[in-house]
């Protein structure tokens, strides 16, 4: 089927997409199979997940209220018509678009050292400095061509951190996953430069489903950024992404967020994006680490828990979030740590922050298994309530089965301090200033762990989600 | 020149200050002296306009009803509030804080010369050599959050100083330079609020407002 | 055994597969409410609901020792709907020997006009906390802070 699809507000584009593959079954399975010339094992491992999916019930214990996505009337595959061997032969139509996205596909991206995997509705379409990359023999690829060109690294990792049953929405996503990342770095080797993704939902009624999978193999480190960003739509969108990340001896994984999905209309809630992510990392190695920065500001629902299991001895995991809900945005996020290797250390840094009518809720889990000796936990989490009608919930699982451990964790609710307004309205800020500057302040330590490039994102996406909701 | 006329003041429906009334010109300088509940800080903080202080009467500076203005407003029309008690303000880094001071202030240094000005008063305030890159008052004790509005001061004149004891607690270093930067003040043609326990300080202004539960005495 | 507490100042609870709700009212002093479990052997499970009053201040602590195999499981849910409150709720587990400790400390805040604040510490005694201890020649951590814990609540 062959759509041209016009949008209401924003910009117009008419690339056409070819839709196909509705309503979540075998046929669809084989068809995206098929199109993505996969092997054998890997249709099987798809049909495997959807073999699961019978015995596996929509979760529907958050504190969300949500309409059921109808999973039988979404698209679950959806390209753009004219595939491009090299980036100099992308639908210009598409390039425009990540112009006005502000996503830097050509030169520009060497001199702020960005590579780019630009995913544009579930096919890659160019990979810019991958040949660059591959002299360090490092490899950053869409995970299709990751699939052709390095099955072996493929078939040995998939699955291994989140395996298919894992939950409903990773399980749909193993059957019926698109495109997305593929990274491995080999060993001793540190990535020179940020590798970066940036997605966008364009069609009407197609989910996206990411996969991505990243390897750093014993002393290597890479840095890894995910942006996204989605035009306006009227019905729900699903995004149930899956990212499995793994660290082997003393490999450093960094893995940074800024998502600004369209939320939905402030009034009525309709029309923005679902949020349904798996994102775990497994710290295999001795002394490896994974740290999660996210800021969070779009999207209707958000239900995502980036996560660490901290195998190695002496691993670190840590999570860094701000979360912003305004509207009648909810979010239930947060992190599970778990510790199994003796001494290993994790971090979590939450900072909520509730306006208008929406719900925030950091929901975390760490726990200390009975071999993890002397390992440690610091968990911070904060929430803000800006307005009379938002909700804050904070809602952290601890467990501890050995007696070296350690976990300690501290959590505060509250408002904007008028005595803080006060003191900056007496040097002459208006409330909006002074509570922009308050909200800096709020998140200042997760600010600060993003990549530079992202933490100006970050600091204009606050900026903007703050404008005109105090007062 | 400020004239405040009839100056009544509740927080809460409770009345704390009762038909004040102060005409002062360009260069002059008032003491507020009271015991303490007497109503010296809710005086100083009815001028200011804090949000939660409901007020009557007029509040004149120069050409500007300041009575009608919010807070903020107030203090962009020149007004400089010393806070006895400053806060902490978790995550604002001190130097962010002045820049964003600076641009209320009609940029009135340039960026470097701001941090070197800034630098350089800490430094003769006595205060630690990183203060700049501290959070703002993070762990600071009373002495140094004082000294922190002093330098405010400093670096941006007003024309309506309301200091609110900014000598207790201090060294005597620190409180003679408070004092002389009085002096400068109303040298300058400014007019400064003073609220003061020192009892040598007396001796040293004529011009004297005395309340006692709210009004005043004198 | 459900128990419904009112307007309460300190108070020490023995607890045993058990939910208490406690609704902290306005009074001129800060409240004090105090949970100690003490668990030698085998499994508990306590439930612990707090929603407090406008204008109420209050502290809940709640101590969780846990010895052998014994396995302790307690949930303490704040809840906050009304204005001008501040609670605080510390909790503070030590698992000795091969005990399993779950602590849940939960917040679910609707107003705006609170301020709500809790910490929840898991572990034995920090090294330095040890050290101090043997430097006074205690070494066995376990029976101190069973027997302060028990002489707290007498």
């Amino acid at each position: 089927m062959i759509e041209t699809t016009e949008y209401k507000e924003g910009w117009t584009s008419n690339v056409e997409t070819e839709q196909l593959g509705r309503g979540l079954n075998e046929d669809t399975v084989r068809l995206i199979s098929s199109k993505n010339n996969e092997p054998e094992w890997l249709l099987e491992w798809r049909l495997a997940a959807l073999d699961a999916l019978k015995n596996l019930k929509e979760p529907n214990w958050a504190e969300l209220e949500y309409v059921r996505p109808n999973y039988d009337e979404i698209y679950y595959h959806s390209r753009p018509k004219k595939l491009a061997a090299s980036i100099d032969e992308v639908d210009p139509a598409i390039l425009a678009d990540f112009e006005k996205l502000g996503i830097p596909l050509h030169e520009r991206a060497k001199l702020a050292g960005v590579a780019v995997d630009a995913v544009y509705d579930s096919v890659s379409i160019g990979t810019t400095y991958k040949e660059k990359l591959a002299e360090e023999g490092i490899i950053f690829c869409s995970f299709g061509e990751a699939v052709q060109e390095h099955p072996e690294l493929v078939k040995k990792y998939l699955g291994t951190v989140v395996p298919q049953r894992d939950n409903w929405f990773a399980c749909i996503n193993s059957a019926v996953f698109s495109d997305g990342s593929f990274v491995y770095i080999p060993p001793g080797r540190r990535c020179p430069l940020e590798l970066s993704t940036y997605f966008r939902i364009n069609s009407a009624n197609s989910g996206q489903f990411e996969r991505t999978l990243i390897i750093a193999d014993k002393d290597s480190y890479v840095s890894y950024l995910e942006g996204c960003t989605a035009p306006k739509r009227d019905e729900n969108q699903l995004h149930a992404a899956v990212v499995e990340l793994i660290a082997l001896d003393r490999a450093e994984i960094k893995y940074s967020t800024v998502q600004n999905w369209y939320p939905g209309d402030p009034e009525s809630g309709l029309g923005g994006i679902y949020n349904f992510v798996t994102k775990r990392g497994a710290c295999r190695g001795t002394r490896s680490r994974i740290s999660w920065t996210q800021v969070e500001t779009g999207s209707a629902i958000t239900w995502k828990y980036p996560s660490c299991i901290l195998q190695g001895p002496e691993s670190v995991g840590e999570f860094y979030s701000v979360a912003v809900t305004k509207g009648r945005q909810q979010a239930d996020t947060g992190t599970k740590m778990i510790h199994i290797g003796a001494g290993s250390r994790s971090k979590i840094i939450s900072k909520g922050i509730s306006l208008g009518h929406s719900s925030n809720t950091y929901r975390g889990l760490v726990r200390m298994t009975p071999t993890a000796k002397n390992a440690r936990n610091f968990t911070q989490c904060d929430s803000l309530m800006i307005g009379n009608d938002s909700r804050a919930n904070t809602i952290p699982y601890t467990e501890i089965a050995n007696g070296t451990a350690q976990i300690e964790h501290e959590a505060t609710t509250g408002r904007v301090s008028e005595e803080e307004l006060y003191y900056l309205a007496t040097r002459g800020l208006t409330q909006e200033e002074a509570s922009s500057i308050i909200v800096n302040g709020f998140c200042r330590s997760v600010l600060n762990t993003l990549p530079l490039e992202f933490a100006a994102e970050a600091n204009k996406l606050l900026q903007v989600q703050m404008e005109g909701s105090i007062g | 020149m400020l004239k405040i006329e009839n100056l009544s003041a509740s927080i809460s429906g409770k009345k704390i200050i009762d038909n004040i009334n102060i005409t002062l010109n360009a260069g002059e300088c008032l003491l507020i002296t009271g015991q303490n509940g007497s109503g010296k800080s809710t005086l100083l903080h009815t001028i200011m306009g804090r949000p939660d202080i409901e007020a009557e009467g007029k509040i004149r500076l120069n050409d500007i009803m300041l009575s009608n203005l919010p807070c903020h407003a107030r203090s962009r029309e020149g007004v400089f509030m010393f806070h006895q008690t400053p806060p902490e303000i978790t995550g604002v880094n001190t130097m962010t804080l002045l820049n964003e001071i600076n641009k209320v202030n009609d940029n009135k240094y340039t960026r470097g010369n701001l941090i070197s000005q800034a630098n350089d008063l800490f430094l003769h305030l006595g205060l630690p050599t990183d203060w700049s890159k501290r959070q703002f008052n993070v762990g600071a004790s009373g002495g140094e959050r004082k000294k922190n509005e002093l330098a405010q001061i400093e670096l941006f004149d007003g024309k309506l100083l309301l200091l609110d004891e900014p000598d207790s607690g201090l060294e005597q270093t620190s409180r003679r330079y408070i004092f002389e930067l009085i002096d400068r003040t109303c040298g300058r043609g400014g007019i400064v609020l003073l609220v003061s326990h020192d009892k040598d300080i007396q001796s040293k202004y004529s011009n004297i407002l005395e309340l006692k539960n709210g009004s005043s005495l004198r | 055994m459900d128990l419904h507490l009112g307007n309460i100042n300190k108070l020490y609870v023995d607890a045993d597969n058990v939910q208490y709700y406690i609704a902290p009212s306005h009074t001129d002093e800060v409240q004090e409410i105090s949970f100690t479990f003490i668990q030698t052997e085998g499994k508990c499970s306590a439930s612990i609901v707090v929603e407090p009053m406008t204008n109420s201040k209050s502290k809940v602590k709640i101590n969780i020792f846990a010895e052998n195999n014994a396995e302790v499981d307690c949930v303490c849910k704040l809840y906050v709907d009304v204005g001008g409150s501040e609670t605080d709720v510390q909790i503070r587990s030590w698992p000795f020997d091969s005990s399993k400790i779950k602590a849940r400390p939960e917040m679910r805040i609707y107003n705006s006009d609170v301020v709500a604040t809790h910490g929840n510490a898991l572990g034995t005694l920090k090294p330095q906390e040890q050290y101090y201890l043997a430097t006074k020649g205690i070494d066995n951590y376990k029976e101190l802070i069973k027997t302060s814990l028990l002489h707290e609540k007498l």
